[in-house]
C-alpha cells in the first residue's frame, strides 16, 4: 500500500494548501474552512492527524495521490476541530460545525447534529484533548484524476469537565470536488461511542 | 434541475455500500469504570448530499445478444427503483416486460419495445405514462454486465419461493428456500418465465429478488477499504455512460446508502390478452399509478 503521511513535517504544505482553499471561499456555511482552531480552554497539545493513502481504484501517479491526501486531510481534519475538539469550552453554538460539507450534507448534517457535534456535553465541557485521529483515502481515479474519495477516519478525544468522557468518532466522509475544485464532504457514515 | 435532462444511459451498475446497521456492541470500559464490560449502544448517523431526495433509476436487462447495442434491443427486466438518500428506503416497482402500452410516437406495442424504438429516453417515457413517475437515471446491463457484476461482488444469495427450472439456462433447477447464485445462474434465474407458473409477473419478482440478493452482498462487503471505489471504476470501464466519474461515485454512495430492512418491492399485476394473434399482458393501470403515488415521494410501498 501506497502511503503517505501527513504530520508535523507536512504542516506548512497543508496550511499553505489550506489557506489557498479557503481564499476562494464565500458566504455559505459550508464554504467556511475550519473555525474551530483550539483556543482558550480547549485542548493542550493536540493530536496531529495522521492522513495516509488507501486503496486506489483508477489510474493514479504515486505524487498525484499524495497530493490528493494532502488536500483532504485538511478538510477532514476541519469538521474535526468545528465540531468536536476545537473552539472553547464550555461551548454552546456549533453553527459552524460543518466547514468542508457540501450545502445539502450540512443540511443532512444538522439533522444529525447531536451526533456530529460535541453540542450535546458541550456546556458541561471544560477542555478537550484529542487523544488521535487517523484518515485513511481511498480515491477512485479516472483519466489520471481523483474523482471521489472515501476517508475513513477515527477520531479519539477526551473531555474534561462534570462528565468527562473518552470518546471515538468513527467512520466514512465521502467526497468529491466542487466547482471550484475544492474537495467538500457530500455525505457520511458516522458512529460515536465511548470509548 | 429537469429531471428529464437527467436521463443517462448506463450499461452496469456495480456500486457499493457503506451504513453501518444500528447495533449494540460490548466494548471494554472506560479504565476509571470498575465494571468489567459495558453494553454501548453506538449512536450512528448516516447521509448523502443527492438531488432529489429520492432518486428513481430505472434497470433494464436488455436483451442484446452479442454484437447488438443493448440500447437498440428489448427490455427482458424492467424495475422502476427509487432511493431514498435520506431515509435508507428503497421501492422497486416491477414492470412485465410483455405490458401493452401506448408507446410516443410509435402507437400500442410492447413496452419493452421503447428501448428499441427509442432508446433509454422512450423506454423512460413510457414508463412515466404508465407509473406517473420520470426516472432520473436509467441503467441499461446486457446479460454479460449482469453475470460479471454478480461475480465480481462474489455472488449472490437469494431467497426463493418456488423451485423451477429452465431446460436451456438452468437445467439443473434452483431448489426453492436460500439459493446460492453466481453470475449466470443469476442470470438465468431472471431470466427464466416458460416454467414460472404466473410466467412474467413472476419473473419480475425473481428480478427483485435477484436484486435485493445483490443490495445485500454489497453491504456486506461496504467497509472494505476500496469497494465503492472498485465498483465505480468498473461501471466507468464497462459502462456507456454520459455520467461523470463524480456523479457516478454520488449516486454509487446514494445506493450504498439503502438497507435491505428498508426495501419494499411490488409488479404491476394484468391479465394476459391476445394481439395481432400475439400474447400480451395488459397492465392494471390504476394499480400502476397507485403504487407510483405511493412510492413516489418517500420510496415506500405500503402494499402491492
Amino acid at each position: 500500500m501506497d502511503t503517505t503521511r501527513v504530520g508535523a513535517r507536512a504542516g506548512a504544505v497543508l496550511a499553505c494548501l489550506t489557506l489557498l482553499l479557503a481564499s476562494a471561499c464565500s458566504g455559505s456555511d459550508s464554504d467556511k474552512e475550519p473555525a474551530g482552531t483550539p483556543t482558550g480552554s480547549s485542548s493542550a497539545e493536540p493530536a496531529a492527524l495522521e492522513a495516509t493513502l488507501g486503496k486506489v481504484e483508477g489510474r493514479l501517479k504515486p505524487a498525484a495521490a499524495a497530493a490528493e491526501v494532502a488536500a483532504i486531510g485538511p478538510v477532514v481534519d476541519g469538521w474535526f476541530d468545528a465540531a468536536y475538539v476545537g473552539g472553547k469550552f464550555p461551548r454552546t453554538d456549533f453553527g459552524d460545525a460543518f466547514p468542508g460539507f457540501t450545502p445539502g450534507a450540512v443540511k443532512d448534517a444538522r439533522k444529525d447534529i447531536a451526533l456530529m457535534t460535541n453540542v450535546q456535553s458541550g456546556a458541561d465541557i471544560t477542555s478537550v484533548t484529542t487523544d488521535d485521529k487517523t484518515v485513511a483515502v481511498d480515491l477512485l481515479a479516472a483519466k489520471q484524476k481523483a474523482a471521489g474519495a472515501t476517508a475513513r477516519f477515527t477520531l479519539d478525544f477526551t473531555t474534561a469537565g462534570t462528565a468527562p468522557e473518552e470518546v471515538r468518532v468513527k467512520g466514512q466522509l465521502f467526497l468529491t470536488r466542487d466547482t471550484k475544485n475544492r474537495w467538500r464532504i457530500f455525505g457520511y457514515n458516522v458512529t460515536r461511542s465511548i470509548r | 434541475m429537469n429531471a428529464r435532462s437527467l436521463i443517462r444511459r448506463c450499461g452496469k451498475l456495480a456500486a457499493l455500500a457503506a451504513v453501518l446497521a444500528g447495533t449494540f456492541v460490548i466494548v471494554p470500559g472506560p479504565s476509571a469504570a470498575p465494571a468489567q464490560s459495558v453494553l454501548v449502544k453506538v449512536d450512528q448517523a448516516h447521509g448523502v448530499d443527492l438531488s432529489p431526495d429520492v432518486v428513481w433509476i430505472l434497470a433494464l436487462g436488455s436483451d442484446a445478444r452479442p454484437g447488438e447495442k443493448i440500447v437498440k434491443s428489448r427490455a427482458d427486466a424492467i424495475q422502476l427503483v427509487g432511493i431514498n438518500t435520506k431515509t435508507g428506503a428503497a421501492a422497486a416497482i416491477g414492470v412485465p416486460r410483455d405490458s401493452y402500452v401506448p408507446i410516443t410516437g410509435v402507437g400500442s406495442e410492447r413496452i419493452n419495445a421503447s428501448l428499441y424504438y427509442g432508446g433509454p429516453q422512450l423506454m423512460a417515457n413510457s414508463i412515466r405514462n404508465l407509473i406517473g413517475i420520470e426516472p432520473d437515471y436509467v441503467v441499461v446491463t446486457g446479460f454479460s454486465g449482469l453475470i460479471n457484476m454478480v461475480n465480481d461482488i462474489g455472488g449472490i444469495t437469494v431467497d426463493n419461493p418456488v423451485a423451477f427450472s429452465d431446460e436451456n439456462l438452468a437445467p439443473q433447477g434452483f431448489p426453492q428456500g436460500r439459493v446460492k447464485l453466481n453470475g449466470f445462474e443469476a442470470m438465468a434465474f431472471s431470466r427464466t418465465r416458460h416454467s414460472l407458473l404466473r410466467g412474467d409477473f413472476d419473473r419480475s419478482a425473481n428480478q427483485q429478488r435477484t436484486l435485493m440478493g445483490i443490495l445485500k452482498k454489497i453491504r456486506k462487503r461496504h467497509d472494505q477499504p476500496g469497494f465503492i471505489e472498485m465498483g465505480v471504476r468498473t461501471v466507468i470501464g464497462h459502462t456507456d455512460t454520459n455520467l461523470s466519474p463524480a456523479e457516478l461515485f454520488k449516486l454509487a454512495q446514494a445506493v450504498a446508502q439503502v438497507d435491505p430492512a428498508k426495501v419494499t418491492d411490488c409488479v404491476v399485476q394484468g391479465g394476459i390478452g391476445n394481439v395481432g394473434g400475439a400474447s400480451v399482458v395488459l397492465p392494471d393501470r390504476a394499480l400502476a399509478t397507485r403504487l407510483g403515488n405511493e412510492a413516489r415521494k418517500d420510496a415506500t410501498l405500503e402494499r402491492c
